[in-house]
């Protein structure tokens, strides 16, 4: 499978702090990956990397093209981006015309962005939104409209930083589930940077990042199986899993079951 | 100090977030107050903060109603720590306050303040600007430690928080209830809050829609979904084995004690 991402031997500090330290990792295209780090270990870094809002030692490509001056401005087409405060991101009157932002600076056709709009709106559920203003919508809505805005352009990747930190548990929950059809159905690479190992049962791959360097790069269920070396980065195991995990050791499970409500039937057959 | 909503109303311009809103919230506890995105929680903690005035009827703190005088006794976490950070190190950020309400020992309280939330003293240096935000949000919180408040007001505490520190936030607030402060707080982070809050509120559409001990609340399907939000996931597990096989496991905060009711429950 081709890689989406590539970043080799990347170096970066603010001032004398160092964040990344000869960095290594690769994401897959077409996958689901969650990163996980603690606070301070460079996730939001990250992402300014990656969209070249920051210069760095190392390599980054995307797709392929080395991340640089000149194929900047091709690769941010190619990545849409949610933040973690919405409110830094949605700067229209109305929903319709944060959706429509990204396409005008695209030159694109009136008719094409009011025909993306209807499709982007409808899809994520949100078309009942189109003429409300974002700052007046719960932040579960908001971050739906981020992710319409990252959605819209066509991008290849999805980076997600923290965009779920200030969202209700449903809307999460939802956006969640719903990051899983938009890999499926629009063939998008998915990227969620997290400090919450909860999202990552969603997901298809973990990587976790420490004192600068990956430390863990596997799909989950085997990331899952290294329980030691998670607690001692400092992450407890998804709930399920680590329900899972107890009740096997009590020989009431032989596997992992992410549903609880068959586990409930499994238990009390 | 006990905190009263007397008949409180609310509004920004047009729209009506609270109309004669009633409720106490007891000292010594720590109480949540939870529910979807815009029904009015953040507003409640500005209310009680003195942030934003009643358009009708008045929050009193112990005997007092709110005003700049009872300003020293309530320490007050705001949503986004961009909000509240303001200084070119965490030194400076943590002495302004303590500078404002005339304390003393000030050193000695900054130095104290930034190890309850589990940094090193070398943080003290650093411009807090070039924190992560999980970094921003325990330098707010300590900054409010450090003048040592009756009652702490946290909006969303644990935004941006890793689990090393969201379980340090959970010792500094039994240990701080045990010391007799009153702790209110606003969260999503339902999983979080249920293993350590006593009491909970939880509004829609501007009222109190139930309010009780935590698992009364918290374990109630129906109402939190009306509110839009989950149950906590250990929680739902013990109501799912209730209402599929009518087995009564109990509620824990804890999936170890979970184990040993599902095992004692499983085997029959």
């Amino acid at each position: 499978m081709d890689n989406m991402i590539v970043i080799n031997k990347l170096s970066f500090k603010y001032d004398y702090r160092v964040i990344f330290n000869n960095l290594c990792l690769s994401i897959k295209k077409g996958k689901f990956t969650t990163i996980l780090g603690n606070n301070g270990c460079g996730k939001s870094t990250l992402v300014r990397l990656l969209t070249g809002l920051e210069d760095s030692n190392g390599s980054i490509s995307i797709d392929g093209v080395i991340l640089n001056n000149s194929s900047l401005s091709s690769i941010r087409r190619k990545i849409g981006v949610v933040f973690e405060n919405p409110d830094n991101t949605l700067i229209s009157e109305t929903v319709m015309e944060d959706l429509a932002f990204p396409l005008e600076n695209l030159n694109c056709s009136r008719d094409y962005i009011y025909s993306k709009i209807n499709e982007i709106s409808k899809y994520l559920g949100i078309d009942h939104l189109l003429n409300r203003c974002p700052r007046d919508l719960s932040g579960g809505e908001k971050q739906l409209v981020g992710l319409g805005c990252a959605l819209i352009t066509g991008p290849e990747l999805i980076i997600l930083d923290e965009a779920f930190s200030m969202v209700d548990s449903m809307s999460k929950l939802n956006m969640l589930k719903l990051l899983r059809r938009i890999k499926k159905d629009y063939n998008v690479t998915i990227l969620n940077i997290s400090h919450d190992i909860e999202e990552s049962i969603y997901g298809d791959d973990i990587i976790v990042i420490n004192d600068g360097k990956v430390v863990i790069h596997d799909s989950k269920k085997n990331v899952y199986r290294e329980e030691k070396l998670l607690n001692k980065l400092g992450f407890e195991l998804p709930f399920m899993v680590s329900l899972s995990n107890k009740l096997s050791y009590y020989d009431l499970l032989d596997k992992v079951v992410y549903d609880m409500e068959d586990m409930v039937d499994l238990l009390w057959k | 100090m006990e905190v009263k909503f007397n008949d409180v109303s609310f509004s920004y311009g047009k729209n009506v977030i609270f109309d004669k809103l009633t409720c106490s919230i007891s000292s010594g506890l720590i109480s949540a107050i939870i529910g979807s995105s815009g029904s009015g929680k953040s507003t409640m903690l500005d209310l009680i903060d003195g942030l934003i005035p009643c358009s009708n009827g008045y929050v009193s703190v112990g005997n007092y109603k709110v005003n700049d005088s009872i300003r020293k006794s309530i320490g007050y976490l705001f949503q986004f720590s961009d909000d509240q950070i303001f200084n070119s190190s965490v030194y400076k950020e943590i002495e302004f306050g303590l500078k404002c309400f005339k304390c003393d020992n000030i050193d000695s309280r900054i130095r104290d303040s930034v190890k309850l939330v589990g940094f090193e003293e070398s943080i003290l240096a650093m411009n807090p600007y070039k924190l992560s935000n999980g970094e921003k949000r325990k330098v707010a919180i300590a900054s409010i430690l450090a003048y040592d408040p009756d009652i702490l007001i946290l909006d969303e505490p644990t935004v941006g928080l890793d689990n090393i520190s969201k379980n340090c936030l959970i010792k500094l607030f039994k240990d701080l209830k045990k010391a007799g402060k009153t702790i209110i707080l606003v969260s999503h982070d339902i999983n979080f809050i249920h293993k350590f809050v006593d009491y909970i509120y939880l509004i829609k559409d501007g009222r109190i829609y139930l309010e009780g001990n935590k698992y009364d609340v918290l374990s109630n399907e129906e109402a939190m979904s009306e509110c839009g939000l989950v149950v906590p996931s250990i929680l739902h597990f013990s109501n799912l084995v209730y209402n599929k096989k009518g087995v009564k496991i109990g509620y824990r905060d804890e999936i170890n004690d979970l184990i040993k009711d599902v095992y004692r429950y499983a085997k029959w």
